[in-house]
């Protein structure tokens, strides 16, 4: 949907650095971009300033870009990769054979988007973070695991972690 | 009122919708649909006011620079080697001619270049030259020894002397000692208030005044010269 808006005209006046441009492109994603931070980060003030130096970098770099048709998905590279290195001293992977779970256990219940996201900011940190760059983002876990600073192995596991921590948390905000 | 006929769904319908009941399904599914979360109101202020804060300056002004900063290093460079080598020579020039003065008395033999030669041997050279100097004039000089004067200068006290040189010293820091004056000159030059100020800061403490003259640059940019002779 961003992306057809993102027309030549409007690439063409952001590439000059035009100011009016800039704000264009900052209401038309500054939904996008701060809901990212705010998953990652999980505290408002920390996401506000990732916000505000992810577009500083975005807008200042603007030029370098070679293609303009990925400029959304070069957008949220920015964004996560500053979220994380913003959170990085809180993010902590916990061991997983302490917390095992009933994976195997059968889930029969309906949720929604909202239950899904409360369920998704409960998470710690570490399978949070995994868990939002594979199933949200769309990264591999080769990415994963180059940006978070861990092993592919671990970034596997975590995402399993995530999911059946995820499966628990909303079977409880179901019952409650 | 007519009523429309009835439609069964498939048999399948009921597995088809257990599937999509399954956790990853219905995750798959709400994944693109998460809630949106919105920044503060004063977001873009915040961008703006740093992107004008670190204004990208151009490559080419960053080269222009390096190279205006090279050119001057390089040209105080040769500068001061074409100063260094204009006084070299000059100090040389001297012995080089006492070298040439001794080649033409031995006949055209060639001397290498010393740096740091004996005292003796300039010494000799230098009688050596002035000899040949010598006899190239023709006005004859008289060997007659020419006796200077002696003078008796009268002897002075300790006591005297010791006052003396006292008064001297007094002398000096008087004259070393910073005028007082009430003056002060600022000149200041920038697009809010350009201009030259002459401010004279009455009612100032002595202690205050007779300091040095000094530049300073101020919050907004202004460079304030004092002058306070």
């Amino acid at each position: 949907m961003i992306s057809q808006k993102l027309d030549t005209d409007l690439i063409s006046k952001l590439l000059k650095g035009d100011r009016s441009a800039q704000f264009q492109l900052f209401e038309m994603t500054k939904g996008m971009l701060f809901s990212i931070c705010y998953r990652v980060t999980n505290d408002e003030d920390e996401a506000n300033d990732v916000l505000q130096d992810s577009y500083v970098e975005i807008f200042q770099k603007m030029h370098t870009l070679n293609h303009p048709e990925a400029l959304i998905a070069w957008m949220k590279t920015i964004t996560i990769r500053k979220a994380i290195l913003q959170s990085r001293k809180k993010i902590h992977f916990e061991p997983i054979e302490e917390v095992e779970m009933e994976s195997n256990e059968k889930f029969d219940s309906w949720f929604d988007a909202e239950m899904l996201d409360q369920a998704i900011r409960s998470l710690p940190n570490g399978a949070r973070a995994v868990f939002l760059m594979i199933e949200v983002e769309g990264y591999s876990h080769k990415e994963a695991a180059e940006l978070l600073g861990i092993s592919e192995s671990t970034s596997k596991s975590q995402l399993h972690y995530a999911k059946s921590l995820l499966k628990k948390r909303i079977t409880k905000l179901l019952q409650a | 009122m007519k009523k429309l006929p009835e439609h069964d769904p498939k048999q399948s319908a009921w597995d088809d919708l257990m599937k999509r009941r399954d956790f990853d399904s219905q995750l798959s599914g709400h994944l693109p649909n998460l809630p949106q979360y919105f920044p503060k109101d004063a977001a873009w202020e915040r961008i703006t006011g740093e992107l004008d804060r670190k204004k990208i300056i151009p490559i080419y002004i960053r080269w222009g620079v390096a190279a205006a900063i090279a050119s001057i290093l390089f040209l105080s460079g040769i500068t001061q080697n074409w100063f260094v080598g204009e006084t070299q020579p000059k100090l040389n020039q001297g012995y080089i001619s006492i070298n040439k003065t001794e080649n033409q008395a031995t006949e055209n033999q060639i001397q290498p270049f010393v740096t740091h030669p004996d005292p003796g041997i300039i010494s000799q050279k230098l009688e050596k030259s002035s000899s040949e100097f010598s006899k190239e004039k023709t006005t004859p000089r008289s060997e007659d020894v020419i006796e200077v004067p002696k003078i008796t200068l009268p002897a002075i006290e300790q006591s005297h002397t010791s006052k003396l040189s006292l008064e001297i010293i007094k002398m000096e820091t008087q004259v070393q000692a910073p005028q007082k004056t009430l003056h002060q000159v600022s000149i200041s030059w920038s697009k809010i208030k350009p201009g030259i100020q002459l401010k004279t800061p009455f009612g100032r403490q002595e202690s205050e005044l007779g300091q040095k003259s000094q530049a300073s640059l101020d919050q907004i940019g202004h460079v304030i010269l004092e002058l306070h002779n």
